[in-house]
């Protein structure tokens, strides 16, 4: 199979010495331009310029030289430009960091000593302090900030390493590694995709602490100079405020255009807006056409993972044919699909990827993650068309894709599993009606337990509210194969009709 | 049985309730603080619309649109049952109430 490939990155404005080195230069050419807007969610924003962007990320290099050396820091990431210069900062400083975002469950877990990959530190707004263990300090993003003027911090040499939780194919989440790098060569990316310049104004409507909002939202502002718009927690009607006040580039999940498109139908066509972007999940093709014609431009779904980056984008930001794909690949990158039956379909099998921001590897954990010329395996089933485009036909995933957040199904039962009044259970995910993701378990429970004392323990235990199971399905036993595994297409079958709770 | 702010504001915690496998939330009790997602929300907005929706295709548009934006901004029972009154859609409206 001949490997299709992308065009090779210009390179143009690229430059080593991570985030840092590229926002003193958007400090240098504008620096009173608004850098990073964030919608408070009380109204009002909170809006820093370059200037001030670059002087709060060198105060936490300067910093820096306070923490425990060779210790990652937690960062939970509230989108806050303050949030921004933490990440920029400590990376830049030589600290490995460990982006999470506001609320997640996965904070505790993190933080237990048995899972700890070593954090002592653990730095996010004001309000986080005191959920953290004994041992383990808190820092706001101020205070893990020093005057640089002779508080000695300097870059270092060895940039810090950005470590993302991915949710795993199977089993428990795992840690991976990307030198800050790779961060900023995949701003670079979507910077020459999307054609970024400082003109632009991007709205992130997803969190900063996922890559997509991380490397397409952050790191593109930062080495195009765009604006960037963030906002604390989700409000489709700030995203319609930005849309009609002067976007030109939104970034959303489906789950986002979902949400956005009624609101829309109150407010003007968005003026400015020359790309809407979707990433994280499946866009259905009736919502990417109605959300085009409240936009006036389509969706165009971008294609990665948490471990490779960037993979493929649908081009066509203007206009065009309604594409099934998930586009072309993106600039550097290479494709290759590797038969699972020779006597199957000419141009389908899994898709291995060789890309210019593959990850180091998993935190903990030694060996190639790749094959010796560099290509790292997937496990989507794809197809490349005649066109050279690239269509998704089956994810290997397990996990649960809740509005692009994915839920580890492992771990909700395990959670579930600890009830004292659960006998077995399985948790799996289920599409609705809406093409939306809903997390299902299917219980086998003892007398006098019902599934609201269930969702109560989940909450109880720390589980984010997209992770408690939508729904709770009671069976008598579960469908177990002659290996004695669960029966997932089985269980399927025995619960999808009417969920227990539902009736109540 | 009155359809005042109160009426409307119980409906709608009721909705919530079950929504999230609890009791019904009391007017000012904040869906998401309790536990709800954005998936349990348009859950919520989807019965909100059918037990109290104006007839006609647009006018329910028009209600689903405002109610959207308002419980991302104003999640409680009572910040939704004001929209709802606004729109002049009140439980039993559609022909149906929230218990069947």
């Amino acid at each position: 199979m001949r490997p299709a490939e992308g065009r090779v990155i210009d390179g143009s404005g690229a430059a080593s010495g991570g985030l840092l080195t590229e926002l003193r230069r958007r400090r240098d050419e504008r620096p009173h331009a608004a850098a990073i807007r964030t919608a408070r969610q009380t109204g009002g924003d909170h809006l820093v310029t370059w200037a001030q962007l670059y002087d709060a990320a060198r105060a936490v290099v300067a910093g820096a030289v306070a923490l425990p050396p060779g210790a990652p820091v937690l960062v939970i990431v509230d989108n806050t430009p303050a949030s921004a210069a933490a990440l920029i900062g400590l990376t830049a400083a030589g600290v490995d960091v460990l982006p999470v975002e506001e609320g997640s469950s996965y904070l505790a877990d993190l933080l237990a000593p048995a899972r700890n990959p070593g954090v002592r530190t653990v730095v996010g707004p004001d309000g986080a302090a005191g959920t953290e263990p004994a041992g383990i300090d808190f820092l706001s993003y101020e205070r893990c900030r020093a005057d640089p003027v002779g508080a000695g911090g300097v870059p270092a040499r060895r940039p810090g390493e950005v470590l993302q939780l991915t949710s795993g194919s199977a089993g428990e989440p795992k840690i991976v590694r990307h030198p800050v790098d790779n961060v900023r060569h995949g701003g670079h990316t979507y910077r020459q995709i999307l054609g970024l310049t400082p003109a632009d104004v991007l709205v992130a409507a997803v969190p900063l602490a996922h890559s997509f909002g991380l490397v397409g939202a952050l790191a593109a502002a930062v080495v195009s100079g765009a604006g960037l718009r963030t906002m604390r927690r989700f409000q489709p009607g700030r995203v319609a405020d930005a849309l009609t006040e002067d976007a030109t580039v939104l970034f959303g999940t489906p789950l986002l255009y979902r949400l956005l498109t009624p609101v829309l139908r109150r407010r003007a066509t968005p003026a400015r807006l020359r790309a809407a972007v979707s990433s994280g999940g499946p866009l259905a093709a009736d919502l990417g056409e109605r959300a085009r014609a409240a936009l006036g431009v389509p969706v165009c779904q971008f294609y990665g993972s948490t471990e490779t980056g960037l993979i493929s984008y649908q081009p066509d930001f203007a206009g065009g044919a309604p594409d099934p794909s998930v586009g072309v690949p993106a600039p550097g990158v290479r494709l290759r699909l590797v038969s699972v039956d020779p006597d199957g379909a000419p141009g389908v099998g899994h898709l291995s990827v060789r890309t210019p921001t593959l990850f180091h590897g998993y935190l903990g954990a030694s060996g190639p993650v790749t094959t010796p010329d560099g290509f790292y395996d997937t496990g989507d089933l794809a197809r490349i068309d005649t066109g050279g485009r690239l269509h998704l036909l089956g994810r290997k995933d397990t996990f649960v894709n809740v509005g692009g957040r994915k839920v580890n199904p492992t771990r909700v039962a395990r959670v579930l599993g600890d009830h004292p009044g659960v006998r077995d259970v399985f948790v799996f995910g289920a599409t609705d009606a809406g093409g939306e993701q809903r997390v299902q378990a299917a219980v086998v429970l003892g007398p006098g337990t019902g599934p609201a004392e269930l969702a109560e323990h989940c909450r109880t235990r720390g589980l984010a509210p997209y992770e408690v199971p939508h729904e709770f399905h009671r069976l008598p036993r579960l469908p177990r194969t002659a290996m004695g595994k669960v029966d997932r297409q089985a269980v399927v079958a025995a619960v999808v009709p009417v969920p227990i709770g539902s009736e109540a | 049985m009155g359809n005042g702010l109160s009426d409307v504001s119980a409906t709608i915690g009721e909705l919530m309730g079950r929504a999230l496998l609890r009791g019904p939330l009391a007017p000012d009790e904040d869906f998401f603080d309790c536990g709800g997602d954005s998936v349990r929300a348009v859950d919520v907005l989807q019965q909100l619309i059918d037990v109290c929706g104006p007839p006609g295709t647009e006018t329910a548009e028009a209600l689903r649109s405002t109610l959207l934006e308002t419980i991302f901004e104003d999640a409680t029972p009572a910040g939704l049952a004001k929209v709802c009154l606004a729109h002049a859609a009140v439980p039993g409206a559609a022909g149906g109430g929230p218990s069947h």
